[in-house]
């Protein structure tokens, strides 16, 4: 950020008031009040935005309070101070400086002195500087309260003079050089060396200069310009007939004066609209945020009244603001988008941080039971477990999207946790992981369009997807759709996925082809029957805290029954542990075979109906619903067997 | 406010003399249109009575040239200061920028001078503006009578400026204070250009 009083030009006239404003700017909590008196256009404002911008813009931290005491006078004058009184009060109380400019203005306005005095003694007493500007001392304004008086008096008192004419002649090359228009050479320095009673009554005659500069092309010589200023005899108008008065005029220059005071007055409120977007522009960039509008309005100078301009740039910052501190809450790793720094980038700001809020909703994370550690390797699940571990170790870029195929129960939802809470502990995180039927729950629970594009935003953003289940999507159009959208999102930034399915993917109907040909275009793994070596891996794992724990009859027993699936095998083990549980016993080969193969040799229900074979498997056809895998253990005795055989 | 249009660059500022009949409003803008060269005034229209009082309104356009890039451009009005024209008085007022409210110093016009001043308030109360809101600037003209017929500006502006506006003496015929009452106004009004509500 450029210094703000670099553009102050400073010479003897105008340095100790300089050396003060600089010295309050630079060291603002201090117990000081500091006086400034310089005729108009000295450059007493210049100087307190000055303070203000340096120390706003070199610590964000800080607040300066810059008041006009005469806008104040006229509002106190229309609504009184009551409320908004209070509130300004207390605003200039907490500030690290307070500028107040224009005390000239406030002769005879008791209650706004009255309140200004409130506020210098409050600050003094706080320990906190206070800076005051007025185009006449003390001495020469009437109508002021003597508390006020006596209190100003004491103040450090700095005067601004006119600067001489090297100042003057910098100042005006200045202003040259911001209008853009080409003017003679030294012009600057003929203005600068005229006598005149204030800076602002040379930028008035320069202004003049330019305005007639601008409609010719060619420069105007130095003593044309100057004679435009009136400063040759001045030719007397006197218009015949149209009723000027018979005297002589007192002042034949009178209309120049006029012309002049009007021309820095329009000149200064123009400047004021620039400074405005100067300040703005300003009061932006300290806190960190581009401001390319303001700059481009500034620069076009054809855009109109800026405020509009500035409040609708202050309505999309503040919200960006708050957007960016929002995202650092609930995503760190966002809060440094460049987006936030930029007003002109709301709308994607808005988009990122509702994706944000969207992404921090609830998922549902692998199951912390279910770790690779924890499961029986065998024979039947070691190629899933050897890609499982290259996923781990290169998520996203092996085997995506990894596809385990297998029937119910041979532990595909245990491998996919596990791989779930493998990345999880490499620091990949969230990683959502559910089955297909809690998918197709939380999609049909959503009846807004926005309610999906949030669930969807959601699962958009995480680290992975692992689906449990997927064939269950089977003739779901919409959660086919959905979860294409969600695929697509994933694979385009690497992310991995992985899914499980209960039939092959030949086998998969009613499936958006799409999503066929991207899981096909994947590593699809079969998980098999579990082996001797799995159900053994299991058993032992299920008596691991049990008094049988070492029982390798018992063990050998177990994992040596015939079962088709990790789920069949636990059954077993689980009854036999409870029905010695119950019967308060240590389980044992002898008591496991008693328990399990009573079971088996319990008469069997005549049948209703036989069974009926299909591919060589026979469903029990006993009116209940069940899986094909359960028909193991429901095996009908060799008796209902030939039966069925002869029926 | 004044009105600035940015489209056409343009800056207009309409501006009224305001008082009771024969206080001299449309003496200052005779000399004010005397001193004003003539490529940048605009005729003025005066619309007098056989002897010679205001019988509608006086008009002077001045031209100030390109300021700042803008084309500024002062509009000055007089009212009709006799009490039955009230209707054109409020014709004039619509619009106003500002106001120069001059008053006739002579003692004996006193009683004029504040029922004009009143008719003033009124009038402008009708048309939704507080007159602390409307740029004002005293003028005390026919300062130049013998002493003993005219009221000092202390006296006046205890009798009128209870809001401390700017305030001139003047002799408007032969211009004392004409232009400096001008310019007293037209700073007023020229600082609304970029006046905002004032925070608090």
């Amino acid at each position: 950020m450029t210094d703000p009083f670099a553009s102050f030009v400073v010479d003897a006239a105008t340095q100790a008031a300089h050396s003060a404003a600089r010295m309050v700017a630079e060291t603002p909590r201090m117990h000081y009040l500091l006086l400034m008196i310089g005729t108009r256009g000295a450059g007493k404002s210049h100087l307190l935005k000055a303070i203000r911008d340096r120390l706003t813009g070199s610590e964000p931290a800080r607040t300066a309070e810059l008041v006009g005491l005469g806008r104040l006078a006229q509002h106190v004058q229309s609504r009184g101070l009551a409320d908004a009184g209070l509130a300004l009060r207390e605003r200039l109380l907490r500030a690290d400086v307070v500028l107040l400019d224009d005390l000239d203005l406030i002769e005879r306005q008791l209650p706004v002195q009255s309140f200004v005095f409130d506020v210098i003694e409050s600050r003094l007493a706080a320990g906190l500087a206070t800076v005051i500007a007025s185009s006449r001392p003390l001495s020469r304004m009437t109508g002021l309260d003597g508390r006020l008086v006596r209190r100003l008096r004491d103040a450090s008192t700095v005067e601004l003079n006119l600067p001489g004419p090297v100042a003057r002649t910098v100042i005006l090359e200045r202003r040259i050089a911001e209008s853009g228009v080409p003017v003679a050479p030294r012009l600057a320095a003929a203005v600068g060396g005229l006598e005149f009673g204030s800076v602002k009554e040379y930028l008035g005659a320069l202004n003049r200069i330019l305005a007639v500069q601008q409609t010719t092309p060619t420069p105007i010589p130095v003593d044309d310009a100057l004679a435009l200023l009136g400063l040759e005899p001045a030719q007397p108008s006197h218009p015949a007939g149209d009723g000027p008065p018979a005297s002589e005029p007192e002042s034949p220059g009178e209309f120049d004066a006029f012309l002049t005071e009007v021309v820095a007055n329009v000149s200064q409120q123009f400047d004021q609209w620039r400074g405005r977007l100067r300040e703005a522009i300003s009061h932006w960039q300290a806190q960190g945020l581009r401001t390319r509008r303001l700059e481009q309005a500034l620069a076009s100078d054809s855009s109109g009244d800026p405020e509009p301009i500035v409040a609708a740039f202050g309505h999309d910052a503040g919200e960006l603001l708050r957007l960016a501190a929002e995202a650092r809450v609930i995503a760190p790793d966002l809060a440094s988008a460049e987006i936030f720094r930029d007003p002109d980038q709301l709308l994607a700001a808005r988009h990122l941080v509702t994706e944000a809020r969207a992404r921090r909703a609830p998922l549902s994370a692998p199951l912390p039971d279910l770790t690779l550690a924890r499961l029986g390797v065998g024979v039947s699940n070691r190629v899933a477990l050897e890609t499982i571990a290259a996923v781990i170790a290169e998520p996203g870029v092996r085997h995506n999207p990894l596809v385990l195929v297998g029937p119910s129960g041979v532990g595909k939802t245990h491998l996919l946790h596990g791989l779930g809470n493998a990345l999880m502990a490499n620091g990949l995180s969230p990683i959502a992981c559910l089955s297909a039927h809690s998918f197709l729950g939380e999609l049909a629970a959503l009846k807004s369009s926005e309610e999906i594009a949030q669930w969807r935003a959601r699962y958009q953003w995480v680290a992975g997807l692992l689906l449990d289940d997927v064939h269950l999507l089977s003739d779901e159009g919409r959660a086919n759709a959905e979860l294409l959208q969600i695929y697509a999102a994933l694979e385009e930034s690497g992310r991995p996925m992985a899914f499980t399915s209960a039939r092959s993917l030949s086998e998969l109907a009613g499936f958006d082809p799409r999503l066929l040909t991207r899981f096909e275009g994947g590593t699809v793994v079969d998980v098999g029957v579990p082996d001797r070596e799995v159900r053994v891996a299991v058993v032992r794992s299920l008596l691991a805290d049990t008094p049988a724990a070492e029982d390798v009859g018992l063990i050998d027993y177990l994992a040596g029954r015939s079962a088709d699936s990790v789920r069949s095998v636990q059954g077993m083990v689980h009854r036999v542990l409870a029905e010695a549980g119950a019967e308060r016993l240590t389980p044992s080969t002898a008591f496991a075979r008693e328990t399990l193969e009573a079971v088996e040799t319990k008469p069997v229900r005549p049948l209703r109906r036989p069974p009926t074979a299909t591919s060589g498997i026979l469903s029990p056809g006993m009116g209940v619903v069940r899986s094909r895998e359960k028909m193991v253990l429901e095996w009908p005795t060799p008796a209902d067997r030939l039966l069925a055989e002869f029926a | 406010m004044p009105l600035v249009n940015f489209t056409a660059r343009e800056i207009t500022c309409k501006l009224v003399y305001y008082g009771p009949g024969r206080c001299g409003k449309t003496t200052n803008l005779q000399y004010i249109h005397g001193r004003v060269p003539e490529a940048r005034r605009g005729r003025m229209v005066s619309l007098a009575t056989q002897s010679d009082r205001t019988l509608f309104f006086d008009f002077l356009p001045i031209e100030l040239g390109v300021i700042s890039g803008f084309t500024t451009r002062f509009q000055l009005y007089t009212v009709p200061g006799q009490v039955y024209y009230n209707a054109t008085r409020r014709l004039v007022l619509q619009g106003a920028d500002g106001v120069v409210f001059v008053v006739d110093s002579q003692a004996r016009r006193f009683d004029e001078n504040v029922e004009s001043f009143q008719n003033l308030q009124e009038n402008l109360l009708e048309q939704g503006v507080d007159i602390r809101q409307l740029p004002l600037v005293l003028q005390y003209n026919k300062q130049d009578l013998p002493p003993d017929l005219v009221l000092a500006p202390t006296e006046l502006d205890e009798a009128f400026n209870f809001r401390s506006v700017p305030s001139l003496p003047a002799d408007a015929l032969h211009g004392t204070g004409v232009f400096e009452t001008l310019k007293a106004l037209s700073t007023v009004v020229l600082q609304r250009l970029a006046a905002r509500p004032p925070t608090l």
